[in-house]
């Protein structure tokens, strides 16, 4: 009689002990998964910030008279092809799209340092003050980029130690919690727009 | 002769490599002052007077503001990534963890000779991109060109400390804000009563009161209050001291505040020189 409640009793703690065990561990992940949005959406609203920024900056540059023509066309088309892909966190757990995502935006940033360098060769450019002030806040911009697919990679890095490591494995793929996307710097990425007067 | 005056110039050459050698970032993680002229481009007064008025400010307004000039950015890295990497480390998370209000300004002297001002992620909006960029293009520049670097230290200090003025209230902590606040109030509240029990009281005894019962609970009352008051008093005299000194030490102490957590979101600019 005795005995078998203490087996009914060892049963019963050790279920309850597993219980918490889990639902820490899926707290865990849904936490860690919440962060990595928050600093996607981070990346997403600095990204957005620099695609703001470069209608005016195309027309200034326009208004100097800037003869390669073609440079332009490219950063205006680079621009829209950012603006046409899918931005939801879901990019995240599919390597192809978030692949796509990186190499629009670092395509927008390669032909964004060709228009610069371009510039380079229109003194009255240099002096424009609007030129000037655009110039100011897309550096500031790239630099934001930089610093939130920073913070965005060491998210991630968490994240996906949790989910591909023991225990952590066992139970991601139960609850859905898939491996994430990291920023590679990619050939060309690091070449962010040098501005210098 | 000749030999010795060469060996002399070796010598001399050799020290003088000594102290060209470059910090490296983990020498410069470790020891955080306010100015930190690796560079040795200030003179010793500028620095003094600098690191005075930044601890100062530090302490009547939050923000932190902290100055490096090197030689070069070691492991030639960019100002920004080198920003980045510095702001991650302990003491160095300039600001506090609410208002992310630091500033951080790195000098180089070495090709690319760079100036940078980056502000914490809280202060972005008092020190925008262009406004730094313009006051590095007008007021920074031609100072730095012509050698007058205890100028640029004194005018960066100044544009950074006015653009960043009342942005945040006070550094007092919270917790030690609301405990004063409490003490004060029921010191307020303590004397209200005492003045309120009194008036009562004197009307009680000058008018013709009705219950004289009533009255004389009343005088036993406010005739204990005088006891409490000291304890009470005493009570935050004390937590007012603890204060000040917390004050103090962060403002004595070598490194001149600690780095509060604050953060840092890529913001600021500045350029080459």
């Amino acid at each position: 009689m005795s005995k078998g409640l203490w087996i009914g009793g060892g049963i019963v703690l050790f279920v309850v002990i597993i219980f918490f065990w889990v639902t820490g561990q899926y707290n865990g992940m849904v936490t860690l998964n919440e962060e990595v949005n928050n600093a996607w959406a981070k990346v997403q609203s600095d990204y957005q910030r620099r695609s703001d920024l470069i209608p005016n900056l195309v027309e200034t540059v326009k208004g100097a008279a800037v003869q390669e023509k073609s440079i332009l066309l490219g950063v205006t088309e680079a621009r829209a092809k950012v603006g046409q892909l899918s931005i939801t966190p879901e990019i995240l757990n599919n390597p192809q799209a978030f692949k796509q995502f990186q190499q629009a935006q670092d395509g927008l940033s390669s032909a964004l340092s060709r228009l610069m360098v371009v510039n380079e060769n229109y003194p009255q450019l240099k002096t424009n003050q609007n030129y000037q002030d655009l110039m100011a806040q897309l550096e500031g911009t790239e630099n934001r980029i930089k610093k939130s697919r920073d913070d965005f990679n060491d998210v991630v890095k968490v994240y996906n130690q949790l989910v591909k490591q023991f225990p952590g494995v066992l139970f991601a793929g139960m609850f859905g919690f898939g491996e994430k996307q990291y920023f590679e710097a990619a050939a060309g990425s690091e070449n962010t727009p040098k501005v210098q007067f | 002769m000749k030999l010795k005056t060469s060996l002399f110039s070796i010598c001399l050459f050799i020290l003088s490599l000594q102290t060209l050698q470059a910090q490296t970032f983990d020498e410069i993680v470790k020891n955080r002052k306010v100015i930190n002229d690796y560079a040795g481009i200030f003179s010793e007064q500028a620095v003094l007077s600098a690191m005075d008025s930044l601890v100062r400010y530090s302490n009547r307004t939050g923000n932190q503001i902290v100055i490096i000039t090197l030689k070069q950015i070691p492991d030639n890295d960019d100002p920004i990534n080198f920003a980045i990497r510095l702001w991650k480390q302990k003491k160095w998370k300039l600001g506090d963890e609410k208002n992310d209000n630091g500033v951080m300004v790195i000098i180089t002297t070495e090709k690319p000779r760079e100036f940078k001002i980056f502000p914490g992620s809280g202060l972005e909006g008092a020190l925008p991109d262009v406004v730094i960029k313009r006051f590095f293009r007008e007021e920074a520049v031609p100072r730095l060109k012509a050698g007058q670097f205890d100028e640029v230290l004194a005018r960066t200090i100044y544009f950074i400390c006015a653009s960043t003025e009342g942005e945040y209230k006070t550094t007092a902590k919270k917790g030690d804000l609301s405990l004063s606040d409490f003490l004060v109030g029921g010191v307020i509240l303590l004397v209200l009563f005492l003045v309120l029990s009194n008036i009562s009281k004197r009307s009680n005894n000058g008018g013709n009161n009705l219950g004289g019962g009533s009255r004389k609970t009343r005088t036993s009352d406010t005739a204990a209050w005088p006891f409490l008051l000291p304890l009470i008093f005493g009570g935050g005299g004390h937590s007012g001291g603890s204060g000040w000194g917390g004050g103090g030490s962060s403002g004595g102490g070598f490194g001149g505040f600690s780095g509060g957590g604050g953060s840092f979101g890529g913001g600021g600019g500045g350029g080459s020189w």
